[in-house]
């Protein structure tokens, strides 16, 4: 498969029942998904299984991926946290309990991501630096580490009410500014 | 704040929140069932995960072991025997995406390929890749197909096969196309039937001779629709 097929190309191959079109786009992209799946899992037996589902439904799902309303990163980004979220909340049913791995947190991007920042990413990264540097905090936590809202109010030490203003509050400003 | 802004701004912040995972294992259903059948909605969930996406350059890559891939071949693959790889409900979807810009374009160059009356079909079919381009048309009336690649196929050890897929979603064979130059092939009666307006053409490639299968085996590199002019 040729390095300058886009990902797009390829997953509209994918939606034809094309493997080697599928294997390119697991070669391209399963680094970056184990790495969002192990993030919010904390826990690598899970984050294997969780990415095999997330392939697999790729492998099935490609024809409902339709590149006008999103990026095929973004869409598959989109469906690895889903999986994982959906996972964390089914094996912490009573959320509240602070996550134990706090060493597997990685909060400072990587040299690469450093030096490639995309349009998109200096647009967020603005309009977060917009909001209250703790509510951006949580913002980040939130989507980075899949922390439930009491976990995030505990780690803020503030009110369940509190976070949940926050966030909202947060969510309807980012809005905002994104859409200038 | 009006009473409709209002409720734009909760759906909006709603969406963000179930972008963002915040929401229990409940919660998250609820807005799930609600995708599904709330297309604004859903658009605005697809808006926040683009927004979003680019916090995940912040997330370190790592290399998955070699036995994920293997459980997802295993996974993913099952149920390779049955032609239902070649969904319908997905190959339309995706093809009407995007392709009847490309389609119109080449209107004119197909015109002059394109014998004259009864209103002839035509197709663009659009390279999936970095491959060029192939025009085809058809004249329903005698069933002669004339199909045009842009340059010879880069890959010597394989062959150009072209497909006719109708609404079914099931590709029937047209035959193998030649090295270079236009082939012409002469559609059966039987697959005339089913070749109308917005019936899918397709070109795989595989090994000398075509199909062993008499499915497409190899990689789809060109995918367009029959239209009428």
């Amino acid at each position: 498969m040729e390095e300058m097929d886009t990902l797009d190309d390829l997953i509209a191959r994918v939606a034809l029942g094309d493997r080697a079109a599928f294997r390119c786009v697991y070669d391209r992209t399963s680094a970056k998904l184990f790495g969002v799946c192990l993030r919010i899992l904390k826990e690598r037996s899970e984050a294997e299984d969780t990415v095999q589902e997330v392939y697999t439904k790729v492998w099935h799902a490609a024809g409902s991926y339709s590149a006008s309303t999103a990026s095929a990163m973004s869409w598959l980004i989109a469906i690895a946290r889903n999986r994982s979220i959906d996972r964390l909340r089914a094996r912490r049913p009573e959320a509240g309990e602070l996550a134990q791995a706090e060493g597997v947190s990685d909060p400072s991007p990587s040299p690469e991501a450093r030096t490639v920042r995309s349009d998109e990413r200096r647009a967020l990264d603005k309009c977060l630096g917009e909001l209250d540097e703790r509510h951006a905090a949580v913002i980040r936590g939130a989507y980075l580490e899949g922390y439930t809202y009491e976990e995030l109010a505990v780690r803020q030490s503030v009110p369940l009410g509190t976070m949940k203003s926050w966030i909202r509050r947060s969510l309807i400003k980012l809005r905002k500014c994104l859409e200038r | 704040m009006t009473n409709g802004k209002q409720k734009r701004d909760d759906d909006i912040a709603l969406a963000g929140e179930f972008v963002l995972g915040g929401l229990t294992a409940k919660d998250r259903l609820a807005v799930q069932k609600r995708q599904l059948r709330d297309p604004e909605f859903a658009a605005a969930i697809a808006d926040w995960e683009n927004r979003f996406a680019p916090l995940a350059d912040d997330v370190r890559s790592q290399t998955p072991p070699a036995r994920v891939w293997a459980k997802i071949e295993q996974a993913a693959f099952a149920d390779a025997a049955t032609p239902g790889l070649w969904n319908a409900v997905s190959l339309w979807r995706w093809l009407s995406a995007g392709f009847a810009a490309a389609a119109a374009a080449s209107l004119v160059a197909l015109a002059v390929l394109s014998p004259p009356a009864p209103a002839p079909l035509v197709a663009s079919l659009q390279a999936t890749g970095a491959a060029p381009a192939f025009l085809a048309s058809l004249d329903p009336a005698s069933g002669q197909l004339v199909i045009r690649a842009a340059t010879a196929p880069a890959d010597r050890e394989r062959v150009r096969e072209l497909w006719l897929i109708p609404g079914d979603g099931v590709p029937r064979s047209l035959g193998v196309m030649a090295a270079r130059g236009a082939t012409r092939i002469e559609i059966p009666a039987s697959l005339l039937a089913i070749a109308a307006a917005d019936t899918a053409l397709a070109i795989s490639l595989e090994p000398a001779g075509g199909s062993p299968t008499g499915k497409p085996t190899g990689p789809v590199i060109a995918l367009g629709k029959l239209q009428q002019i």
